[in-house]
């Protein structure tokens, strides 16, 4: 029978002209990059949704019911308007 | 001028070496790093991981091995510890292929040493790698492993034992 410590050199012969194996990238056991990476793109197509859709124009009806709320509020509160003449 | 190699082995006698040296050597030192590690632990993917974690070690302490006398000696004890530190983690060996039984003879026994050798203790895998596979003298194994001369030999006698039995067993 074979000795078993030459069975033991010839595996040893192997490893000294061993590579390394070619490996893909390990992927992580934590589940947060991946969350992380999950929340980011939610929130990234969120604000382009928010930034790209047209916003609708004020009709001639809102422009009409702004101008009656600003006289409603200079007269409700003409200190202010007065102090703030920026705002009117 | 010398190679790096040689540059790196030979004693610094007190002159430091450069800090880009020390790099190129630390980088070069990975297949023999592997190679070590694969020895020990007979697992591939273990011994890319103790590898890797030895270098990483080594370019942290590069200021320690750009004056160390021995850096081979430093890098070598190391690789020996993380190897040691993987395989009390648990080694099982490597996985047998479902087609072991169509495989070359030589191919069998070699799985059959990986086999054996995982069920020996790390200290034992250790003293085998460091005498069979690197050729070390006890005394080199002594100042890698950190015990005495007396102990590699009768350790070295016992990781042999050890072998045999379970090769015998298996």
């Amino acid at each position: 029978m074979k000795d078993p410590l030459d069975a033991l050199e010839a595996f040893y012969r192997e490893c000294g002209t061993s590579e390394p194996p070619e490996r893909l990238p390990r992927r992580s056991s934590s589940p947060w990059p991946a969350l992380c990476t999950s929340v980011g793109v939610g929130v990234a197509a969120t604000l382009a949704v928010a930034i790209l859709t047209p916003r609708p124009k004020a009709s001639a009806a809102d422009a009409a019911r702004w101008v009656q709320q600003v006289q409603v509020a200079r007269t409700a509160t003409p200190h202010i308007v007065e102090d703030r003449p920026w705002r009117g | 001028m010398k190679p790096l190699i040689a540059r790196m082995s030979a004693p610094t006698m007190g002159m430091a070496r450069t800090a880009e040296e020390t790099a190129e050597w630390i980088d070069s030192r990975r297949l023999p790093s592997f190679r070590l590690a694969l020895a020990i632990l007979a697992r591939a993917d273990l011994a890319e991981d103790v590898a890797q974690e030895a270098l990483i070690r080594a370019h942290r302490a590069i200021e320690t091995l750009r004056t160390a006398q021995y850096p081979e000696a430093w890098l070598r004890q190391v690789v020996v510890r993380c190897a040691m530190k993987a395989g009390q983690k648990g080694s099982s060996g490597e996985p047998i292929p479902d087609d072991a039984q169509a495989a070359s003879g030589d191919r069998v026994t070699q799985l059959a040493v990986q086999q054996v050798l995982s069920r020996l203790s790390a200290e034992h895998r250790a003293v085998l790698a460091l005498a069979m596979f690197e050729q070390l003298s006890y005394h080199e194994i002594g100042e890698t492993l950190g015990v005495p001369v007396g102990t590699v030999a009768s350790r070295l006698n016992a990781a042999k034992q050890a072998f045999r039995r379970l090769w015998e067993d298996a």
